[in-house]
């Protein structure tokens, strides 16, 4: 044996002559028609007791002529193969003569041709049928056809009574299954929907991308000449209510081709197997009508339900189903100090669940996952009974399946939760996220439901409006129109004014005030508290406005200091990531120092967020003293640098334990805070003052107590004169002394001239 | 190495493929045949025969014709009576009513009859009886009646699937002419109701030269019932 001959198996296409058969292929017809012949042989001896073996084969040969014929065909036919298998240029001829009629059959459509050999195939059987029963009927086949529904009548009492006992049992799964396995799946025909990829606003890089996927859809040689092939699945991935399902509507309103909407509990069963038929199901009918109509979409919506093998399946430690989080353009990019730490606590645990749940979240259940993945990207195998059977019979190579162009769209909201293979390309070969709008989109999406209303917004409003609502979806923006119309409605209008927005996005994000009446030592405490934030944040974050401070009690806070970035900003800094922790720990430095070193609980949560933030920033982010990501020792459970105990050694000094480094940042940055605070006491006073005054200050108000000029609602020269900042210093100190005391303070609130 | 085995495979591959082309030019030329007789079956009784394919046919219908034609007494009952009958002969001249006749003939005839009983008959059925359905074949045996010529060649009890009865076979005639061989197979089925008739005569030289075809024919004859 040389090496030369461990070659791979010729191709098909390259082979000179046919492939040798083997005996059993060479004989089997022979064999069959003989032995049926011998059986009809022995039928007629049995019939007749005086006939020798010799006549009864000759009657039978007589009877039977057209076995004959049979032989002789399938003689001619070993006969043709055994010469292609001997001589190259007579199969190379036959070779051609094949290609020319598969080209001929071709010029027919799928459709047609599929449509067509049903219709031969059923023609056959029932040919095949009425040859069967004139023979058992002794009457020409075209009659017994006619006869066998007699007969069958005549002996359906017995057959009756045989079959309902045979299926009493069975007929029952087989109802329930059948029942089972219909649903949930609705198919929209072209003009079906009205929705335009135009009704979708603030999405169009993913919507180019979406056009572009139909575009091939709907001429799939554009790309299939080149040697590409359409790619075939599309995940919208990204927050609720930005807009997958109204762009997978759009899309099924804009192709051409039948869209197949699966709802997300389709595939959810009460019985083992009835997900997996589902699913097969699903995708008889998709192949049909891709071939019907050339090609067709199906969207799953919600896919996550279709549910996680879990990590059992997943091969190497440190894969995760959150890889795709770990992208550098995802995170704390542009969401608001309170979020980003709400967000990264939630993933935390997230994160946590999907490794401790294993082979958990099994959605669809039991096999139909697997089937989905299967339908998605299977074996190629030929199909239908004359593609795989009769071609072969015949020596023909069986065709390859028609090329079914199924593009796979699925929507989620989880994307984690999804099975890493369903996710690969060849499956699902496109993800895009779907997040919140720009600001452009997000102007376009306030403009076209401003259009739908009568409102007396100018463009500038719904500039500013865009900008102050950064993490507007089209959902939230309808809603947020919806409530400013029902504001304008109750002050007696039909026409929308910017006071009704404004009004409707406070209710909106903090809810209704409770309207309760602070004490007056309690609202001055939660005045300083909240104005603490807010001057620390005036003075030393850039990245962040403020949107918004109040001291009115609401649902689940006392007051808050909201803020929007100014801009789509999505890279973040050590010293952004400074400022926000400075911004959180301002509340304690502030109340320890204007309380003489009293603090209340209220600052629970500005403490958790900033120690999420330092620990992220010490452990993950590299803006600590170590370099190392606490994020991968922690997985792969090799430790985290840190822990040396020796004082006087420096360089393990700065290793220390990662939760004293964290502490010792925040204690530094706590005393930055209280230094800057004392710095602009006054101003701490002034705006705490402010807020007592009118409850909630707007952005621009805030700036304008700082800074001495005149806001849109308060005016902030009053508080550049020394002696109005003397009578709040003095409310200040007997509000001091009322809190030490509990009592009311002394000192009225001062009212500033 | 491999060569030679591919060779060697190629010619394992020439030689089935002969076989299969000598196996289908034998099928199709045993088939060029037709049956070498005429099989003759009556299947509600199950009842067979075998005639050579060179025998002509004397059908059914010209067998009733003639019958009907008859005056003798009680001939229309027997017409009535027959379920079946079929006759052959070497010769194609040989018609029904030579069949019917007791005349000496040169070529071999072969009739084959069915026939009901009626309740009377039946009740007189007996061996003798069946003996006597053509000729009064029991009298001669035991001497009640003389004729100038009889040679008495087998006689015996004949058991089918279906049917029994007596064999016999005879040499009758007048004192001067030839004397014809006759064999008579005649069975009862076993309710009674049924008599099948099988007879083959001939004049005596004919007979022995035409013994071994006619042999055959009486033992190729069977009642499944």
């Amino acid at each position: 044996m040389s090496i030369e001959s461990t070659t791979s198996r010729t191709r098909d296409s390259e082979r000179k002559t046919r492939v040798h058969l083997t005996l059993f292929d060479r004989l089997k017809f022979i064999v069959l028609f003989t032995i049926t012949l011998l059986v009809l042989v022995w039928a007629e001896m049995a019939n007749n007791p005086i006939l020798s073996f010799s006549d009864a084969f000759k009657a039978t040969a007589q009877a039977r002529w057209w076995f004959f014929p049979l032989f002789g065909i399938e003689f001619i036919r070993q006969l043709h193969f055994l010469l292609a298998e001997l001589l190259a240029p007579y199969h190379g001829i036959w070779q051609r003569y094949f290609a020319f009629v598969d080209r001929t059959i071709h010029r027919l459509s799928d459709w047609t041709r599929y449509r067509v050999s049903r219709a031969i195939k059923a023609l056959l059987l029932v040919v095949l049928l009425a040859i069967v029963l004139g023979a058992v009927y002794k009457e020409t086949p075209v009659r017994a056809l006619f006869l066998a529904p007699k007969a069958l009548w005549s002996t359906l009492p017995l057959l009756g009574q045989l079959l309902f006992a045979v299926f009493f049992v069975i007929i029952q799964f087989v109802a329930i299954f059948w029942f089972l396995s219909r649903g949930g799946i609705d198919t929209y025909f072209p003009d079906d929907i009205k929705t335009r990829f135009s009704d979708v606003w603030g999405q169009d890089h993913v919507l180019n991308r979406i056009r572009e996927n139909l575009v091939f859809l709907e001429n799939p040689e554009s790309i299939e000449a080149h040697g590409g092939y359409v790619p075939g699945g599309i995940l919208l991935w990204g927050p609720p209510g930005t807009g997958k399902t109204l762009m997978a509507e759009s899309m099924a309103g804009e192709t051409g081709k039948p869209f197949v909407f699966v709802d997300p509990g389709a595939f959810n069963n009460m019985f083992f197997g009835v997900g997996v038929l589902k699913v097969k199901g699903l995708f008889r009918k998709l192949r049909k009508l891709a071939l019907r109509y050339g090609g067709v979409v199906v969207f799953f919506d919600e896919a996550d339900s279709l549910g996680n093998r879990g990590i059992v399946t997943q091969g190497q430690p440190g894969r995760y189903s959150t890889d795709i989080f770990t992208s550098p353009c995802h995170g704390g990019n542009y969401l608001s100090e309170n979020a980003v730490s709400i967000i990264t606590r939630e993933k935390l645990e997230e994160s946590k669940f999907v490794m401790g749940s294993a082979a958990g979240g099994n959605g669809g259940g039991m096999g139909t996952l697997q089937a989905l993945l299967t339908e998605l990207s299977g074996l190629k195998k030929p199909r239908g009974f004359f593609n795989r059977i009769v071609r072969r019979t015949l020596g023909m190579r069986p065709k390859n399946p028609p090329k079914y162009r199924i593009l796979v769209v699925m929507a989620t909201n989880m994307p984690e939760a999804l099975d890493e293979a369903l996710l690969r390309p060849g499956r699902i070969d496109r993800m895009y996220r779907v997040g919140y709008p720009s600001k452009a989109g997000r102007v376009r999406t306030y403009e076209g439901y401003l259009a739908k209303v009568s409102h007396s917004l100018t463009a500038d409003e719904i500039d500013k409006l865009a900008t102050i609502t950064p993490y507007a979806t089209g959902a939230s923006i309808k809603d947020l129109i919806n409530e400013a119309l029902i504001m304008a409605i109750r002050n007696g209008r039909t026409s929308i004014i910017w006071t009704d927005v404004l009004r409707a996005k406070q209710l909106k994000e903090l809810g209704p005030a409770e309207d309760v009446e602070y004490i007056e030592r309690e609202r001055h405490a939660v005045a300083v508290h909240e104005a603490c934030h807010a001057v620390m944040a005036h003075l030393t974050r850039r990245h962040m406005s403020i949107d918004l401070a109040t001291i009115e009690k609401g649902s689940d806070y006392l007051g808050m200091v909201a803020s929007i970035p100014p801009d789509d900003q999505f890279t973040r800094w050590r010293t952004e990531y400074e400022s926000d922790i400075l911004v959180s720990l301002a509340s304690l430095a502030g109340e320890r120092m204007f309380f003489d070193g009293d603090n209340s609980s209220g600052v629970s949560g500005d403490l958790e967020s900033a120690t999420t933030v330092a620990a992220l920033m010490e452990g993950q982010w590299g803006m600590g003293s170590t370099v190392s990501s606490y994020a991968s020792s922690r997985r792969m459970e090799i430790g985290t640098p840190g822990g040396g105990k020796a004082k006087d050694d420096t360089s393990k000094e700065m290793k220390r334990a990662l939760a004293d480094r964290i502490e010792d940042n925040l204690t530094t940055l706590l005393q930055r805070a209280e230094e800057i605070l004392r710095d602009h006491r006054e101003k701490v006073l002034s705006l705490a003052h402010a807020l007592e005054t009118h409850k909630t200050l707007s952005g621009d108000d805030v700036v304008a107590v700082l800074e001495g000029t005149q806001g849109p609602l308060a005016d902030g020269r009053p508080y550049l004169n020394s002696e109005n900042i003397a009578a709040i210093e003095r409310y200040h100190q007997a509000a001091v002394i009322a809190h030490a005391e509990h009592k009311k303070p002394e000192v009225a609130l001062p009212i500033l001239g | 190495m491999q060569n030679l085995k591919r060779s060697k495979g190629r010619r394992n591959f020439r030689f089935i493929s002969a076989a299969i082309l000598a196996g289908g030019i034998a099928v199709g030329v045993v088939s060029c045949g037709s049956p070498s007789q005429n099989y003759v079956s009556y299947k509600d009784d199950g009842v067979y025969l075998a005639v050579p394919k060179t025998w002509s046919e004397i059908s059914p219908e010209s067998l009733a014709t003639q019958e009907a034609k008859s005056t003798a007494a009680g001939a229309s009952e027997r017409a009535a009576a027959v379920k079946w009958q079929i006759a052959y002969s070497t010769d194609k001249k040989i018609t029904a009513s030579d069949v019917f006749s007791i005349q000496n003939s040169n070529s071999p005839i072969v009739f084959l009859r069915i026939r009901s009983l009626s309740a009377v008959e039946r009740n007189l059925v007996s061996l003798n009886s069946l003996r006597d359905v053509i000729v009064p074949l029991s009298s001669w045996i035991d001497g009640a009646l003389k004729i100038p010529v009889f040679t008495l060649l087998e006689d015996g009890e004949l058991t089918e699937k279906g049917a029994s009865g007596i064999h016999s076979r005879f040499i009758f005639g007048p004192a001067e002419g030839e004397p014809q061989t006759l064999d008579q197979s005649v069975l009862l089925s076993p309710d009674r109701k049924t008599l099948y008739v099988l007879v083959a005569r001939c004049s005596k030289t004919c007979f022995e030269q035409n013994q071994e075809v006619l042999d055959k024919i009486v033992a190729s004859f069977r009642v499944q019932g």
